[in-house]
């Protein structure tokens, strides 16, 4: 299995979005996905059409001590889902402390579930550090990170190569971490030229498809549907086109 | 291309620069002038650039943060000297404060060991177990 982390410092740039599009997407050229929320908000289910009702979720079998197994949600596109699950804030601190004291905790119960080795893991994470990033960069083999074309993400990426650099970047059999610029909007200098200077500094470190800000994509959300299957013309939708089949050219130079 | 580019190309050819230096030429004063709309952006720059490490560097305009950007490029590992830690003056945000080399990151310390937990935590624990 390849495990790709989806973070970012700042929060609402997109890492949801990107990471329930981009399982869909892989899913429609064909390969197996498994989506896992490590964030308490607990959004990813809703992005990847799990009902409302479903409380179920990696958090609430953390507290009951019980393994991910019986976990069978599944998107209407075939996407595999362990949504985080409804938490009260108390519990969620009770979990925290549990991470805390378990740095394996997300190994090991991914272990656990005995998956194919074909298989690609995507993890929604909170933003900024937090105990669940910590887990998730601790066995990612690629992580994505998520920015806007504002000055605001362009100021914080020296923290997030610090960040990087700290936890995990450099670990035996590690691919490499990644930018994706998400809500670009080519009509705008400021946009243009934080693309402009963010490429000029991170080379190929940048994913080359920006993703657009389309309103098809929050209107895909409302539909609880991924874009592609919402409005496949959309520009947001061949951005993620393109972003998926760039990121299998990854998988397989990995497998080369 | 403009008739203008190419007259510059040729004029670059003519004293000896090569096509790629000059396209990275362009490149870089295209990424000047998207910096110089920003106030931001541009003492984003200035303040990177202020650190006295990169004062050398300067000229080949391979500053210590691309050099970091590019140091993780495909998870390898930077030389020795690249793999010091950020200059102060480089970071921003909340690891403004980076500790000294050597110290432990305070992001590290929420996952040392910690110590046994306080009774509240276990009970708190076993009590949601239990339901
Ligand atoms: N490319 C896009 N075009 C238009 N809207 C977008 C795009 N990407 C994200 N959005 C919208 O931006 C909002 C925030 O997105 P999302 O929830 O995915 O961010 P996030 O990084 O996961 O947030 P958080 O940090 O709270 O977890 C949502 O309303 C989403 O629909
Ligand atoms: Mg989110």
């Amino acid at each position: 299995m390849t495990v790709i982390a989806v973070i970012s410092m700042k929060g609402g740039v997109g890492k949801t979005t990107v990471t329930s599009n981009l399982s869909a997407t892989l899913t429609r050229f064909g390969q197996r996905v498994l989506v896992i929320d490590l964030d308490p908000q607990n959004a990813l289910r809703l992005h990847c059409g799990i009902p409302v009702h479903e409380t179920g979720g990696i958090g609430r079998d953390t507290l009951q001590g019980v393994s991910w197994e019986n976990l069978d949600f599944r998107s209407p596109g075939g996407v595999q889902v362990l949504p985080f699950g409804v938490v009260s804030d108390e519990e969620c601190m009770v979990i925290e402390r549990h991470l805390v004291e378990h740095p394996g905790w997300l190994g090991d119960n991914l272990a656990n579930l005995g998956l194919d080795e074909d298989i690609v893991i995507l993890l929604d994470t909170p933003p900024g550090p937090s105990v669940y990033l910590q887990q998730a960069l601790s066995i990612a083999d690629i992580v994505l990170v998520v920015l806007l074309t504002d000055a605001g993400s362009y100021a914080v990426l020296p923290a997030t190569e610090t960040l990087l650099k700290h936890y995990g970047a450099f670990r035996r059999g590690f691919l490499g971490s990644y930018y994706v610029l998400n809500q670009v909007d080519a009509s705008r200098t400021l946009s243009r030229d934080v693309m402009e200077v963010v490429r000029h500094d991170l080379g190929a470190r940048l994913m080359p498809f920006p993703i657009h800000r389309d309103e098809a994509v929050s209107e895909s959300l409302a539909y609880q549907k991924p874009v592609l299957d919402y409005d496949r013309y959309a520009q947001a939708s061949q951005d993620f086109e393109q972003f998926a089949k760039w990121l299998i050219q990854k998988l397989k130079d990995k497998t080369a | 291309m403009s008739d203008v580019d190419v007259d510059v190309k040729n004029l670059f050819k003519k004293i000896g620069v090569d096509e790629p230096a000059y396209q990275e030429l362009r490149r870089e004063s295209r990424t000047d002038q998207a910096r110089e709309r920003w106030p931001l952006l541009n003492s984003l720059q200035a303040e990177e650039e202020a650190a006295p490490v990169k004062q050398a560097k300067r000229s080949a305009k391979k500053s210590e943060l691309s050099r970091l950007f590019k140091s993780l490029e495909g998870g390898k590992a930077p030389p020795k000297e690249e793999a010091e830690p950020l200059p102060r003056e480089a970071a921003v945000g909340p690891f403004r404060k980076l500790p000294e080399a050597g110290a432990p990151n305070p992001f590290n310390r929420l996952f040392e060991p910690q110590p046994p937990p306080r009774n509240f935590w276990q009970s708190m624990f076993d009590k949601l177990k239990k339901s």
